[in-house]
């Protein structure tokens, strides 16, 4: 009897083992799981600087998660520099991991990024544990393809980009849950936030005699500090493909001015290979000037497209444009890839139908704007002339920009479109920068440019979603007397005269 | 004699005119049709430029760039045109429409689900213009051409642009086709120029 009591006790105790485990139990990756996944990972193929440059992965610190459906495996990764976010609604600290889940004997992998919000926990580096965390998790595959974006509310989480991809990280999550409230709307919509990285490049000066090399010399670090204001990705009122868009492109001048010797040859010979010959006296002094500014001159705002382009050639001139109310336009020369046309509106230049001519701002800052265009255009169409042997090594704007527009999009609708939010979303700063240190002669050492600098960079920018989003035309809003701000001085540069209560700080060319 | 000439005189504007209107459409029903798609706020007032834009610049848009010669670039294998540029149909379009320069103006009632206020082409855009309109939250313009048949009728195109007082402006060729009675948008195409 007494056996026969303890062969029960054995088997109760057996049966209450195996419930305690029946939820999930963690343990260790193994060497050869995560060889596979080392095996995978190609951190040089991002687009994003911060995850190439800046991520390191911590293979030591993995487990591994079995519950009913999914055995998940975990690596952590870490910011070599830490970067830091400036918003009203994130916590200012990004987390990154590797998560690789196995269901029905197939594996998805997963590089994420993960964005706290304020209230939130901060992210506790496991999908098991999400029920204090609300936030988002950026997505891209081990290879770098940004698959988009799954929202986390409490735990419960939401494939906001409905990609198909998503879909087993988003029911792995849930598996987690207890929150059954997934009706929430989740997380915040039409929200931006400041990003400022800092990256540390060391300088060297090299001599070579030939082929020989003489010598190399250390020239020191140099500590880039770059702000950038970025859309958070949400399910809201946003166009989903301007949003991936965004998510792709997040970090693309995070590197801000490169000091290596390469970059500068190049972004130097494009702004040397600018001919403006054809431009009027007036148009011709801006652009000797912004040829030559100590600090934020052509070439270094050429240089944050990091690395720039092959080198291309501007041909400035006046002239009639179609249509007649573009300030410039700028356009690729038919079969030339190299060769781009930028035509400065003569009745724009020449201030007609109105008292004065606009001021040496508003040139600048059209300049500066058009130059990002073609910019632009040079990457498309050297991308086109590279046809499908992939021996272009494009910058990150062109994965946000060609790519995403032109090879996804194939109905190839609004390419003004694109490119006005490519910079609306990364170039506002570089042109502030530019146009300050243009006008006032002092480089721009903080970082941030004077406001009314910022203002008027956001000339020519003000139909895109990134500005709809932080200034809507609605006078409720609290930030619709600064979108007022920003058009008078738009338009008061513009008419080289005063408009209403906003007077001109350029300088008009004598008519 | 006297009383022919004059019939002459009379009847021979009504035939040009009559030649003309086979050109275009008796309505805009497809306009209002795509517009309704803008999302354009009915609360709002908007600036329709009154002279309706020339036909060029949807045809420019459609074939790629100026002119009725049409170049394929052999390094870009996407057809922007998703197979609707077929040279015969191209040809007959840019020979019938390239060269009506003739100003032609829209009126409010041509779309009466927007409260437009028309202005010349000539202002836009210039110092009084701009005074005229301050503190009024009135700050884009729309512009759009008189549609054109393409295809034997098949297919309708025409120019739309959105234009904000900072200049910066969407543009670009809108087809249409008319299927079981309905309006349905074909295709955009937008604008290769940037500005």
């Amino acid at each position: 009897m007494s056996q026969l009591l303890k062969y029960l006790f054995c088997f109760l105790f057996a049966v209450f083992l195996t419930s305690c485990n029946h939820e999930e139990s963690v343990k260790i990756v193994s060497n050869e799981e995560l060889n596979q996944i080392k095996n995978d990972l190609d951190l040089s193929k991002f687009s994003s600087v911060n995850i190439t440059s800046n991520i390191e992965i911590n293979w030591k610190n993995s487990n591994k998660i079995t519950n009913e459906d999914f055995t998940i495996y975990e690596i952590q990764a870490n910011e070599k520099s830490i970067s830091s976010l400036q918003s009203d609604f994130l916590q200012n600290q990004l987390k990154y991991q590797i998560i690789q889940i196995e269901e029905n004997e197939k594996l998805h992998s997963y590089f994420v990024e993960i964005y706290s919000n304020k209230e939130s926990e901060l992210y506790p580096e496991t999908i098991a544990k999400l029920s204090n965390f609300t936030g988002t998790l950026n997505t891209f595959s081990l290879k770098g393809e940004n698959l988009g974006s799954v929202a986390v509310s409490n735990g419960q989480a939401k494939n906001i980009s409905e990609n198909t991809s998503l879909d087993v990280l988003t029911k792995a999550i849930n598996s987690f849950s207890n929150n059954s409230n997934i009706t929430k709307k989740i997380p915040l919509c039409d929200k931006t936030y400041t990003q400022t990285v800092y990256e540390d490049s060391d300088r060297f000066q090299v001599w070579t005699v030939g082929t020989t090399l003489i010598t190399i010399k250390y020239l020191g670090t140099v500590r880039t500090t770059t702000t950038v204001l970025l859309p958070y990705p949400c399910d809201g009122s946003v166009d989903k493909e301007v949003l991936v868009l965004h998510r792709i492109n997040q970090y693309t001048h995070v590197g801000g001015a490169s000091y290596t010797t390469i970059g500068i040859a190049t972004a130097q010979r494009i702004e040397d290979n600018i001919n403006g010959n054809a431009l009027d006296p007036c148009t011709k002094a801006v652009l000797d000037k912004m040829k030559n500014l100590q600090q934020s001159d052509i070439a270094s705002m050429i240089n944050r497209f990091n690395p720039p382009a092959s080198p291309f050639n501007i041909n400035m001139s006046v002239g009639q444009v179609i249509p007649s109310r573009d300030w410039a336009q700028t356009t690729a020369v038919n079969g030339i890839y190299t060769d781009i046309n930028m035509v400065f509106n003569q009745n724009y230049i020449n201030g007609t139908g109105n008292a004065n001519r606009p001021t040496d701002l508003s040139i600048a800052t059209t300049m500066a704007h058009e130059i990002i265009h073609a910019y632009m255009i040079s990457l498309l169409e050297e991308d086109k002339s590279c046809g499908t042997q992939g021996i272009c090594d494009f910058p990150t704007v062109y994965d946000a920009y060609a790519q995403q527009k032109i090879k996804n999009d194939k109905n190839n609708t609004l390419l003004v479109d694109a490119h006005h939010e490519v910079i609306a979303n990364n170039y506002i700063y570089a042109i502030a920068a530019t146009i300050q240190e243009f006008h006032t002669g002092q480089t721009v050492n903080s970082g941030f440019p004077n406001q009314v600098y910022l203002d008027m960079a956001w000339g020519g920018l003000i139909g895109t979603t990134v500005f709809n989003n932080n200034y809507p035309d609605d006078p409720t809003h609290k930030n619709y007397k600064d979108r007022e701000r920003i058009l008078a001085r738009i338009i008061a540069e513009k008419n080289g005269n005063q408009y209403g209560i906003t007077s001109p700080l350029g300088t008009p060319c004598k008519k | 004699m006297k009383k022919i000439k004059l019939t002459i005189l009379i009847i021979l504007p009504l035939f040009i005119n009559s030649c003309a209107s086979t050109k275009y459409l008796k309505n805009y029903e497809a306009i209002n049709i795509f517009l309704e798609t803008q999302k354009l706020d009915k609360n709002k007032r908007y600036i329709l430029q009154h002279e309706k834009e020339k036909n060029m610049q949807a045809l420019r848009i459609f074939n790629g760039r100026e002119g009725s010669e049409h170049i394929i670039d052999t390094n870009d294998p996407i057809d922007y045109t998703a197979g609707l540029f077929v040279e015969k149909h191209w040809k007959k379009m840019y020979k019938t429409y390239a060269n009506d320069t003739i100003n032609k103006y829209w009126r409010k009632e041509d779309f009466p689900n927007l409260n437009f206020i028309l202005e010349n082409e000539k202002g836009l855009l210039n110092e009084d213009f701009y005074n005229r309109y301050i503190n009024t939250r009135i700050n884009e313009i729309i512009i759009i051409s008189d549609p054109m048949y393409y295809m034997n009728k098949k297919y309708i195109m025409f120019y739309y642009e959105k234009t904000y007082f900072d200049s910066s402006r969407s543009s670009q060729v809108v087809i249409m086709k008319k299927e079981k009675n309905k309006w349905i948008i074909v295709k955009t195409i937008g604008d290769y120029i940037i500005s």
